[in-house]
């Protein structure tokens, strides 16, 4: 009788501390693996949703209303834009602004971004902005022009591009301080030859160009480069 | 309680806490090897879902961010550019609504793009500091979206 019981004993003790040491661990691993799950589905979530959302852009070319569907053509590709007149959203960006407008204002040849979704390769946009078509070019400054308030570039590539810096154009010139890089304000005869420029412009169309008016243009005077190099 | 019980206790004590550390032990062993598996299949989709360009021995700037085409959506109204650089040299970048500076070492660095609604051309250009002082530049489309669909 007496080592039944002490049988007994062993066996309910054992039972009881395998059953919580197990437990205890099951339980911190099913809620490791539920973070995990949570984890793989929230990162799979937010992928699906940024894939959800599709762009195309170029010129705009007006079709048939009736239709519900419009052209957009850059470099020599076409793509036919799907929409439905009751959900589209038009807008005009200009600078940081952006206001709506109607699908009526836009004008053949004005730039435009459109989001939406693909489904079975046609696109079907929810979302327009017509905004200015933005290129933005670097080079080396080759020859200064003053008589015209230009200047020659000529890029790694060989490419040759004439700039002509208006009186909106914005001018900056790079400059440091105590190891501190900053743009600062310049006047276009700080401009020189072999100094390095970044030129932003708008393209009316995306066929190549030789000649711009820049709205903005970045000076990288050689002389600072020089003093890089030797300093480092 | 008698000597007996009290053996008996120590016993199944000793015996349970022996048992109960081997399965907790052989558990983790276990959930180890699956987490590895599925970061493994997460590793495995996000090269399938992603293009990012490859690191090793470039000679040109690398986007580390996920992109197709140079092109990037983003639903934020500031974009973290991360980039690998390959050589140290001075950093231009340039866009619509931004410009920034700065002297940058080798290896990864990122920046954070101010954007604009829509359209984004961004000019990443790295001034070396060779004799030639030779350029190395990327660019980038982000587009700003700002809405859900």
């Amino acid at each position: 009788m007496r080592v039944v019981s002490v049988i007994l004993i062993i066996l309910m003790v054992f039972i009881f501390a395998v059953s919580v040491l197990g437990q205890t661990d099951s339980a911190v691993t099913d809620d490791k693996k539920v973070e995990e799950i949570k984890e793989r589905i929230s990162s799979q979530l937010n992928a699906s949703l940024d894939s959800a959302v599709d762009v195309e852009t170029g010129f705009f070319v007006r079709q048939d209303e009736a239709d519900n569907k419009f052209e957009l053509n850059y470099n020599d590709s076409k793509i036919i834009i799907n929409y439905d007149a009751e959900l589209l959203k038009v807008y005009n960006v200009s600078g940081s602004k952006t206001e709506e407008i109607d699908f009526s204002d836009l004008n053949e040849k004005d730039y435009l971004v459109a989001f939406g979704n693909k489904l079975d390769n046609e696109f079907h946009a929810l979302n327009l902005y017509r905004q200015n078509n933005e290129r933005i070019h670097n080079g080396t400054v080759m020859e200064v022009r003053k008589d015209d308030s230009s200047f020659l570039t000529i890029d790694e590539l060989g490419n040759q591009i004439v700039v002509s810096v208006l009186r909106s154009t914005d001018l900056q010139i790079i400059s440091e301080d105590d190891n501190e890089f900053r743009f600062q304000k310049a006047v276009f005869s700080k401009i020189k030859e072999n100094d390095r420029v970044v030129f932003r412009f708008y393209a009316s169309d995306s066929a190549n160009i030789d000649a711009v008016s820049a709205e903005e243009v970045i000076i990288v005077p050689q002389e600072l480069l020089e003093q890089l190099h030797i300093n480092n | 309680m008698n000597k007996e019980k009290i053996f008996a206790l120590v016993l199944g004590t000793i015996v349970g806490l022996g048992m109960g550390l081997f399965v907790m032990l052989s558990n983790r062993q276990t959930s180890r090897v699956e987490t590895k598996d599925i970061e493994q299949k997460i590793f495995n989709n996000q090269k399938l879902s992603g293009t990012t360009e490859t690191v090793a021995e470039s000679v040109d700037i690398v986007v580390n961010n996920k992109n197709v085409n140079n092109k990037i959506i983003s639903q934020k109204q500031t974009y973290n550019l991360k980039l690998t650089l390959p050589v140290d040299g001075l950093l231009v970048v340039v866009s619509n609504y931004d410009r920034q500076v700065a002297f940058v070492k080798s290896g990864e660095f990122d920046i954070d793009i101010n954007l604009t609604p829509a359209e984004n051309t961004v000019k990443v250009v790295l001034y070396t500091l060779n004799n030639t002082f030779s350029v190395l530049q990327k660019d980038l489309k982000i587009y700003y979206f700002p809405e859900k669909l």
